[in-house]
């Protein structure tokens, strides 16, 4: 048998708080986790209600099980779930937004040594893992509002575009490195939608998307820019090398068969244009010139690359 | 042994009792209105349950029990249909997916249904060991989701049960205008029920006695 003693400096290393309660909702236990998050001594905890301790807070479900407790014997577990503390202990953490420490309590019933019926509470800290969850829900939420990729193609979507492109631009202003804009539209798409129904229509943006971004390296990247409108922007390209991916990626189109199309029903048009040391300008300047060219190859007729060297 | 409609109508007087305490405490703790009724209570053998309760085999169930021992021996336990109970602790604890981003919901609702379910057992437990002057003591809280043949093995492990009774209360469980109907099981030791119904009759012998 433990002696009291050895039983009294065991509750005390215990990495939760415990408190002893009587019949009168009155404490007769204080442990050393107790003393340190609440900062009221043993002594002064002694004799005193919970009210009387915390007297801005008393949780009406800690007082009920406590009565359930004592009264019946029978043991309660009180879940952060639906009642996130029941001892208000403030915490302090710069990392997340939680100012009271969390807590998961069981209370369960002791008989003391007159026989009388006195009730155990254990409260355990569970603040870190409800700031782990909350963290991981805002985290999930963000990834999901802000996903990169277009939903159908696979391939970055608008948002991912300005949120790429505008360092892009410094960094070749920083190192004088030169980045080409390709803005390519299916031709007659609409046509091939009425034709074929939409999804046809959308089995033809996907292998477009799929063939256009076979031409281009590692470290370019292409966008669903809108509908049938897509986006390859080509890093350490200027007009020269941007115009040739151009004409290569309208052959490949051309040649390409997209079930149940053949070769040749889908063709492209597309605008090219260059940021360059020398012709420098901004992301949107930069799309509105490749814009300005696609406008003139559906212009010229169709099935075309159109841009200016250099 | 016998068990008359007046014995089983006062056990269900006595449920009805406990679990009105348990929707008072709960409408306390969740800030709502929660109300809660015993329409049927039946005993059967424990052998009979599955067909009692009309359960097939596969269905998973959601259950809190909680072990008793003292005077009366066995286990009492809580079952509610697995998305019921799920829908109903979504609406009570606020949650919608897109809030929790679909992260630990599970956890959350296990967490929240054993709270829900310790309440309504010691509740009712409390109001029938108090009026047939019993003492009865409980284990804490489990929680399962698992088919009735999964439940009651896991509810065995490490227990040497003796043959068992069954009292079977319906439950009803109304709150944020949904409904869910949940079974309160005690699955009692047959000197226990024979103990418990001794008690009722000589409960509804005083009453009598006091009435004419």
């Amino acid at each position: 048998m433990l002696l009291d003693s050895t039983i009294k400096s065991l509750v005390d290393t215990l990495p939760l708080g415990v408190l002893l309660v009587d019949g009168e909702l009155r404490i007769c236990g204080w442990n050393q986790w107790m003393v340190q998050k609440t900062g009221i001594p043993a002594q002064q905890a002694q004799g005193k209600t919970l009210q009387e301790l915390f007297p801005d807070f008393c949780s009406e479900r800690l007082l009920s099980a406590i009565e359930l407790c004592i009264k019946h014997k029978s043991p309660q577990l009180i879940s952060q779930t639906l009642n996130r503390y029941v001892i208000p202990i403030p915490v302090a953490f710069e990392s997340h937004d939680l100012t009271l420490m969390q807590q998961k309590v069981n209370v369960a019933p002791l008989t003391g040594n007159n026989g009388e019926a006195l009730a155990v509470v254990s409260i355990n800290d569970v603040t870190e893992s409800v700031a782990k969850s909350h963290a991981l829900a805002q985290m999930a939420k963000k990834m999901k509002s802000q996903s990169n990729h277009d939903q159908l193609t696979g391939v970055y979507n608008r948002h991912f575009l300005w949120s790429w492109l505008p360092p892009q631009i410094k960094q070749c202003v920083r190192h004088g490195e030169a980045l080409s804009c390709l803005m390519l539209d299916i031709d007659h798409f609409k046509r091939i939608n009425d034709t074929y129904g939409h999804d046809i229509g959308d089995a033809v943006l996907c292998g477009f998307a799929r063939i256009v971004g076979a031409q281009l390296r590692g470290s370019d990247i292409l966008v669903r820019y809108g509908g049938e409108e897509f986006v390859a922007l080509l890093t350490h390209a200027d007009a020269t090398v941007a115009l040739e991916i151009a004409h290569r990626i309208q052959q490949e189109v051309r040649q390409a068969v997209i079930a149940p199309l053949d070769a040749g029903e889908v063709r492209c048009s597309i605008g090219v244009a260059s940021w360059t040391p020398e012709i420098p300008c901004s992301s949107e300047e930069l799309l509105k010139r490749a814009d300005r060219h696609l406008y003139q190859a559906k212009q010229g007729g169709r099935d075309q690359v159109v841009g200016s060297h250099g | 042994m016998t068990t008359d409609e007046l014995e089983l109508d006062a056990l269900c007087e006595l449920a009805n009792v406990g679990l009105s305490r348990a929707a008072t405490r709960l409408s306390q703790l969740l800030e709502d209105d929660i109300e809660m009724t015993t329409p049927l209570v039946r005993v059967v053998a424990y052998e009979e349950l599955q067909q009692a309760l009309q359960l097939d085999e596969r269905t998973i169930i959601a259950a809190v029990w909680q072990e008793l021992s003292g005077n009366v021996e066995g286990t009492s336990m809580l079952m509610f249909p697995t998305e019921d109970s799920r829908m109903l602790v979504q609406e009570l604890v606020g949650l919608s997916m897109q809030e929790a981003g679909e992260i630990d919901l599970r956890a959350i609702e296990h967490e929240a249904m054993m709270e829900i379910g310790n309440i309504i057992i010691s509740s009712a437990m409390a109001v029938i060991a108090d009026m047939l002057g019993q003492d009865i003591r409980m284990s804490m809280p489990h929680y399962v989701e698992a088919t009735l043949p999964d439940l009651m093995a896991q509810r065995d492990r490490g227990h040497a049960w003796q043959e068992t009774q069954v009292i079977i209360m319906n439950t009803r469980l109304k709150a944020r205008q949904r409904e869910i109907e949940g079974r309160m099981v005690m699955l009692l030791s047959v000197t226990s029920v024979q103990l418990l119904f001794a008690r009722l009759r000589e409960l509804l012998l005083n009453a009598s006695a006091a009435g004419s």
